[in-house]
């Protein structure tokens, strides 16, 4: 009986309520039409409802999202797939996902019957401008009479996670350099230099070709054992994110944001095994470093650190070239930073400050805001660029590599 | 399109709701004037939500498209090429209007046809539509608009108009029917819209279904509320808004009722006092010697004279029968007397509280809802005007010879301990009712009443009206024996106290003689036929009327005359009741065998015999809500019992005829059995199972002892010789096999489970269930997966299920396994079913 009383809804309790007051008034007035219409006001919701607490069928739903990992500003689309797992036609259903109300409005589905076995499939699109790790779902199916006196809603225990990721500004490849591709220790340079090879034989497999035997590796391991010929070289690089509170104004930590997504995803796109270092430290790797990069900082937050010491100590830790995101520098940090370059690649920065256009000799008489940190970093090596919108990035992109005369210049001053 | 189709809605249910008012009208021109109103409105409606107005403006357009409408249909010939309202014509509508409500105040219901009348109707209607579909379609609210609805299916009520059983019933059906459909449009395009991405306009999700399964559940309450206040006993109608007339009865039921009621005995003085005689109403009837007309019956002795003891509860609805006639159980002498009264224009509305009709009517065609008691039979008809008022009744008209009632069997306790009552302060007059019948050698109680009759009527007495009322033991004894004068009111006072001293139950009848004949066989009855007389009862034939009033001219009432049964020549006052009997062996009462007696003794129904020592209730007869009961129980037994008779019967006929047709068809008739078995019991089995599996699966979920697994592999293996090998089995064992197996079975189930299958068996019941649900789709056009597949469904996966999972118990819920392609990410869909979390069904 409670059960039946739970699934009304407010029309259905006011009905019986009004009913059950008619038919008093008609038992004690007497007057059978009061009753009539008392039985019948009561009758309408707990029979509705009873019929359709009535009918038990079980659905079972799988749900997808492709892509599960999008950038701002695209969508994704959203399957969702009941079966009908029991031996009965389902009546009609209405089912509402739960989405996010940053991802738009709930979408809501009518089913009008799944027969015994089958199932139903819908898709709906789902985006958000905004970057963030969004859950959606659990689906929720309701039973509905025609009246509206009746609602039984259930609700489906998975859900699916979309991970909107910043807006990624696609960067073109730069003129390749000597400078640019590999350092010091792993790069390509030292390959070309050495001329090293064969340092490990490897056992024959089937399709290598005979010149490719090493016979003294053969003899010594009595069996054909042949050169390996493909090189494992890397290229590293450390993408370092200034994420201080403090080091960015209005809407500029977004931009420092999308701007290190972008850089990011060039790099992978480049063949870099790269790391990101963020003030706080290096963001521990899960998965592949683009994966990393994007499940970081669709999430990422403004730290509320002042310095960002434990940020260099890990970057001086690791090698290879460091591409750094910056907001506003004080001289004593920029100092720090400009000492955590090692090796022969230069270090990039990229300024994330309001700026009017870009010096042309020089950063100490430049306009714009963090004129002195770039100033030390231009004089320890490094290539400076500022980017204040995101509009600018590409172009700051190409100008940190197209020779970043003025920061070159900058350091031989 | 949604709002279009529930304008249409509310249009229909508000014209379904009018129809309710039938009662209030005659003809039907009301009807279409409100009907084309409501179009009118509806139509307006429509054209209003063409653009977003606010409500009171829709509100206003509607009025106004109403106004309009009721110009061109009843004052056009004023307009302005008879369609544009003009002053005049507006002017001319207000006047019928007014008309309308001074008619509607003049004529009691049913009205006749009247502009102003139909004007009103249809205006009123007109309306209630506007309010309906306001509220229903611009407001969005379905079930609220059902209050506008219910004021016009309750103004009959608030009219005091009475529909009638079948009719409130088709009224009530209309009106729900229409509401329903409104509330139903709105449901569904509430589900209609409930796509968020708006589907396009060829996707919209088809909501038949849905509209079945309410339809369905409509039908049901509709039918729940028809008859549920047909079983709730004692439940009559009462007018709430009677017209200021107190109802009788009903209202708290406190007793002796004759709070509120106009004395008769003055009411009778100032009638038959008025020097110019009115006439009252009158009549036509098929009795060529015309009854009296009772009003009113007083039947409780008071020191303070004659009042009406009216028991609440023994006011039934005469619609149109009334009640049988207390006692009057022998109709030998009574016949069948059909009168249709009709009372003057002139009567006002508080002149008679009850419809005069002649004693015992037995039944009445009035309209509004006429009450009668139970035992006096009078007629109550509060909800209607009388002025005007129309009706026929049917009556007996009794005339049993002196003999019969010579030999009426003592009156039965309850109308002796009711009707006897005296009090004290009459007593000292029974000494002169014993010396009156004394001298008239009266012995049997019919010849005491003679004696009594002949007494006061015969010329000791003087009729005038110039008398004191007699109200107590100390009037009436001055009446007797001093004055000697009075009229009818003193006369049948005095005889119905003076007959109850004698042990005669009687009562004081109220009402009208049978007038004079008027032009072309109507009778006309006026104010100077108001009469009093008193009823005396007699076992057999109920309450009989003498006429202890002198009669005749200025000597006497006028019309009064005394009843045929009371001037037989020769009252046979010598003659006693024994001689009598023997001297009519092939009379009437011996030979027709239609004495009270025997009737009763072939009835098999006690009463008071002739010869009967001890007097019987007159409330012995059959209670027919025993019977009713007696009915159901016996239904219910039946219906209980019906599914195992019908599995007993299929067992039966089905080894029968295998043993007719040999080895194989023993076989096949033992595995059949098997299987049925299985259904019974709660294992079900699966159409694709070999009987080797079969039997395995069983034997391993219910874990069978060893005869019982013996048993049933002979059975299975005979299965299967008598399928696939050239020669089969001897089945001569099989049955006994069977019923061990069946036995072992019963035991190894759960209690439940084995008297569900005793008493409900699902081998017979699901077949049976499913072809019920196929009739019931044909017959409603209903949907298969709510009548159909949820009703079949209810049983067999159940049983299915069962039988699998006997042993499997509760797989993991998610693995539940639906089609679910492997692609999908977290297909760990929960599987729960919207009604059913699908733990309980496997639980």
């Amino acid at each position: 009986m409670r059960k039946v009383f739970g699934a009304l809804t407010v029309r259905g309790r006011s009905f019986v309520a009004a009913g059950a007051a008619a038919a008093l008034c008609g038992v004690f007035i007497p007057e059978p039409d009061l009753l009539r219409i008392g039985v019948l006001l009561m009758a309408l919701p707990l029979l509705s409802a009873f019929g359709s607490s009535r009918a038990r069928y079980r659905l079972s739903c799988a749900r997808r999202v492709t892509p599960a990992r999008l950038p701002a500003g695209q969508s994704a689309e959203l399957a969702i797939r009941l079966s009908n797992v029991s031996r009965l036609r389902t009546g009609l259903l209405l089912a509402e996902d739960t989405v996010p109300y940053e991802l738009g409005s709930r979408p809501r589905f009518v089913l009008d019957g799944i027969g015994a076995g089958g199932s139903r499939e819908f898709r709906y699109r789902v985006g958000s401008g905004t970057r963030g790790k969004y859950t959606i779902g659990p689906l929720q199916v309701r039973v509905a009479d025609s009246f509206g006196l009746v609602s039984i809603t259930r609700s489906f225990t998975s859900v699916s996670t979309l991970t909107v990721t910043p807006r990624i500004i696609p960067l073109s490849r730069p003129l390749l350099d000597g400078n640019w591709l590999g350092d010091g220790e792993h790069g390509r340079r030292s390959i070309a230099a050495s001329g090293e090879d064969d340092v490990a034989p490897r056992a024959y497999r089937t399709g290598d070709g005979m010149h490719r035997v090493h016979w003294r590796s053969t003899a010594r391991h009595g069996e054909l054992m042949v050169r390996r010929e493909e090189q494992h070289w890397r290229n590293t690089a450390s993408l370092f994110l200034d994420t201080r509170r403090g080091a960015y104004t209005g809407p500029l930590f977004e931009l420092a944001v999308t701007a290190a997504a972008s850089i990011g995803v060039h790099m992978a796109g480049e063949g870099f095994e790269a790391r990101l270092v963020t003030d706080t430290g290096e963001v521990p790797p899960q998965g592949t470093f683009r994966d990393t990069l994007l499940d970081t900082l669709a999430v990422i937050r403004p730290s509320r650190h002042s310095g960002m010491s434990a940020g260099i100590d890990a970057l001086t830790t690791g090698g290879g070239q460091i591409v750094a995101v910056l907001g506003l520098l004080g001289a004593g940090e920029a100092r720090l930073l400009a000492a955590a370059r090692r090796g022969t690649a230069p270090g990039l920065a990229l300024l994330v400050v309001p700026a009017p256009a870009a010096p042309a000799d020089g950063w100490a008489g430049w306009a714009g805001q963090g004129g002195a940190a770039a100033e030390i970093l231009a004089g320890a090596g490094w290539r400076v660029a500022a980017v204040p919108d995101a509009a600018r990035l590409a172009a700051a992109w190409q100008e940190l590599h197209r020779g970043g005369a003025a920061a070159l210049t900058g350091a031989g001053r | 399109m949604g709002s279009h189709r529930r304008t249409l809605a509310a249009a229909a249910a508000t014209i379904l709701a009018s129809v309710s008012l039938y009662p209030i009208f005659t003809g039907t021109l009301w009807f279409w004037g409100g009907a084309g109103a409501v179009c009118v409105v509806a139509v307006t409606g429509t054209l209003t939500r063409l653009r977003r107005l606010p409500p009171a403006v829709c509100l206003a357009a509607e009025l106004a498209g109403l106004l309009l409408y009721l110009n061109v249909a009843y004052s056009s010939a004023r307009s302005l090429l008879h369609v544009l309202p003009t002053p005049s014509s507006l002017h001319f509508l207000l006047v019928l209007a007014g008309e309308g409500f001074d008619e509607a105040a003049r004529y009691a219901p049913p009205v006749p046809p009247l502009w102003g009348i139909v004007v009103i109707a249809a205006g009123g209607i007109g309306i209630i539509a506007a309010a309906t579909d306001l509220i229903a379609v611009r407001l969005e609210s379905a079930a609220l608009a059902g209050l506008p609805l219910l004021a016009l299916f309750t103004e009959p009520f608030t009219l005091s108009v009475s529909r009638g059983p079948v009719g409130t019933a088709i009224a009530f059906c209309l009106a729900a029917a229409g509401y329903l459909t409104l509330l139903s449009s709105e449901g569904r395009d509430r589900i209609r819209e409930w796509e968020q991405p708006a589907p396009g306009p060829d996707e919209i999700p088809d909501t038949r279904a849905l509209a079945a399964a309410g339809r369905r559940v409509g039908i049901a309450s509709v039918a729940l509320a028809l008859c549920l206040p047909l079983l709730i006993p004692g439940l009559h109608v009462t007018r709430l808004f009677g017209g200021g007339r107190p109802g009788i009865g009903g209202r708290g039921g406190s007793g002796a009722a004759v709070v509120g009621f106009p004395d008769p005995d003055t009411q009778l003085s100032r009638e038959l006092h008025t020097s110019q005689a009115a006439p009252v109403f009158t009549y036509r009837s098929s009795d060529p010697t015309p009854q009296y007309f009772q009003i009113y019956a007083l039947d409780k002795l008071t020191s303070s004279g004659w009042q009406m003891f009216s028991q609440p509860e023994s006011l039934v609805p005469a619609s149109p029968r009334l009640p049988a006639p207390p006692g009057a159980t022998n109709s030998t002498w009574a016949a069948k007397v059909t009168t249709t009264v009709r009372i003057g224009p002139g009567v006002g509305q508080d002149a008679l509280l009850a419809l005069p009709a002649p004693y015992p009517a037995t039944a009445v065609f009035a309209p509004g809802s006429v009450r009668a008691d139970r035992a006096s039979l009078m007629l109550f008809d509060p909800g209607v005007r009388l002025a005007g008022l129309s009706y026929t009744v049917t009556s007996l008209d009794e005339a049993p010879p002196a003999q019969a009632l010579n030999n009426a069997p003592p009156p039965p306790a309850g109308i002796a301990g009711h009707y006897l009552e005296v009090p004290a302060s009459y007593d000292p007059l029974r000494a002169l009712a014993q010396s009156v019948v004394r001298e008239a050698g009266a012995k049997t109680a019919f010849q005491m009443a003679l004696a009594l009759q002949d007494w006061l009527s015969g010329g000791t007495f003087t009729y005038t009206l110039n008398a004191p009322t007699v109200a107590d033991a100390a009037g009436l004894r001055n009446f007797l024996t001093v004055t000697r004068r009075g009229y009818c009111q003193q006369f049948s006072f005095a005889m119905a106290v003076l007959a109850r001293l004698l042990g005669i139950p009687s009562r004081v009848a109220y009402g009208f003689t049978a007038g004079t004949a008027s032009y072309g066989g109507t009778w006309l009855v006026t104010t100077h036929d108001a009469h009093a007389w008193p009823e005396l009862y007699f076992q057999g034939f109920g309450w009989l009327r003498f006429e202890p009033t002198p009669q005749g001219g200025a000597a006497g009432q006028g019309t009064a005359n005394a009843p045929s049964y009371t001037l037989e020549p020769a009252s046979a006052f010598p003659q006693s009741p024994q001689s009598l009997s023997a001297g009519l062996p092939a009379g009437p009462v011996g030979s027709s065998g239609r004495n009270p007696a025997s009737l009763g003794e072939r009835l098999g129904l006690p009463l008071g015999g002739a010869g009967g020592a001890a007097a019987v209730p007159a409330t012995a007869t059959v209670n027919p809500w025993a019977v009713f009961g007696l009915c159901v129980l016996g239904l219910l037994v039946l219906t209980a019992a019906t599914p195992p008779c019908a599995r007993l019967a299929v067992r039966r006929r089905r080894w029968r005829a295998a043993r007719r047709r040999g080895d194989a068809a023993l076989a096949h008739a033992a595995w059949r059995e098997l299987r049925d078995d299985l259904v019974d019991y709660g294992a079900g089995y699966l159409p694709s199972e070999s009987p080797r599996a079969l039997a395995a699966r069983a034997a391993a979920s219910l874990s069978l002892a060893e005869p019982a697994v013996a048993a049933l592999r002979r059975i299975t293996l005979a299965e299967e010789r008598a399928r696939y090998a050239g020669r089969p089995d001897s089945g001569a064992g099989l049955r006994h096999d069977s019923a061990v197996v069946r036995r072992a079975i019963a035991a190894a189930v759960p209690r439940r489970s084995r008297w569900r299958a005793r008493l409900m068996p699902p081998s017979v019941l699901t077949p049976a269930l499913a072809g019920l649900s196929r009739v019931a789709d044909i017959f409603a056009r209903l949907n298969p997966e709510w009548s159909g597949g949820t009703r079949l469904g209810w049983i067999r996966p159940r049983r299915a299920r069962r039988g699998r999972a006997g042993a499997a118990a509760a797989r993991p819920a998610g693995a539940a396994g639906g089609p679910e392609p492997p692609a999908m990410a977290g297909a760990a869909g929960s599987p729960a079913g919207p009604p059913s979390p699908s733990g309980s069904r496997r639980a």
